[in-house]
């Protein structure tokens, strides 16, 4: 069995060489700055996508707000076909316009606002791009 | 923290933290490069988290701790690196250095994650109890217990 104080000596000497130093920092600060443009891209994307849901909160009330109004302001076209149409869908149909139309209208504003929203994005890394010494990160 | 000051806190620490993985990696360098870069990069991302107040030592080796377990976790229990590969991976290194280090890193590997730790930061590296209680997340007295109980792991393991 080892002697206390031979083990204490064996501990406090421990000093084994660790290798280059240099090489050491030189792929620490490849990875930040892996880690910088990562972040960066976040930090940028974020800024994108508050300013898209913005956009898209204004266009969606406005257009919201005027869907309402011309709901209200529509002619009713059923009086002046209602007495020759004798088809029950027909007339179902006939009675039920104005939803017909917001409804139409309602999928073109979404379909508009998606389109606008989209507007612009970019593909991330797009053509095999990526970031310089993110292999590193890789691990097998 | 701006990123040039982390720069020199790491320059002045990565000696010590490196040595201090070696140590827990039983002497796989490759592997304990690998850690504390991982961890250096972890605490780069988390300086927002860095209490100035605190030292910067052991707020370095907490990461390299929990990046040590979680390494160990992922891959498993591993063996002592082999005297050639200490050989050729220590450059300064003597046959004796390198035959001497062999035996403490085997007589380490019998000893748990935690005791391993508690033995190296505070018999090798000179930290206090209550600083590897905090670096570990345990009490006072089981850091006391495993120093013990790693002590006489040690001592019969080495130079028999």
């Amino acid at each position: 069995m080892m002697e206390e104080k031979d083990l204490d000596i064996l501990l406090s000497n421990y000093k084994p060489g660790i290798g280059n130093e240099e090489g050491f920092l030189a792929s620490l600060q490849h990875r930040m700055d892996a880690v910088d443009m990562v972040m960066e891209y976040r930090a940028r994307e974020m800024r994108r996508h508050r300013r898209r849901a913005i956009v898209c909160f204004v266009a969606g009330t406005v257009v919201g707000v005027l869907l309402a109004v011309l709901a209200r302001l529509l002619p009713s076209p059923v009086e002046l076909f209602q007495l020759t149409v004798s088809s029950g869908i027909l007339l179902f149909l006939l009675n039920n316009v104005h939803y017909a139309v917001m409804a139409l209208c309602s999928l073109v504003s979404v379909y508009g606002i998606v389109g606008m929203a989209r507007m612009g994005e970019p593909e991330p890394f797009a053509g095999g791009a990526s970031f310089p010494g993110t292999g590193a990160f890789r691990k097998g | 923290m701006t990123r040039e000051q982390f720069v020199r806190m790491v320059k002045g620490e990565q000696e010590a933290l490196r040595r201090f993985l070696l140590a827990l990696c039983l002497g796989r360098q490759d592997e304990a490069d690998d850690i504390a870069q991982d961890a250096l990069v972890k605490a780069y991302v988390s300086l927002g988290d860095y209490d100035e107040r605190g030292r910067a030592s052991l707020w370095l080796r907490r990461i390299a701790y929990t990046t040590f377990l979680n390494a160990t976790k992922a891959h498993g229990r591993r063996h002592t690196a082999s005297l050639d590969s200490c050989l050729s991976e220590t450059s300064d290194a003597t046959a004796d250095e390198a035959f001497r280090y062999q035996e403490l890193h085997e007589a380490l590997g019998a000893l748990s994650e935690a005791e391993r730790t508690s033995i190296v930061m505070h018999y090798m590296e000179g930290y206090k109890t209550c600083e590897v209680a905090e670096v570990t997340g345990q009490s006072e007295a089981a850091v006391r217990k495993q120093l013990q109980r790693g002590r006489e792991e040690l001592r019969r393991r080495i130079g028999r």
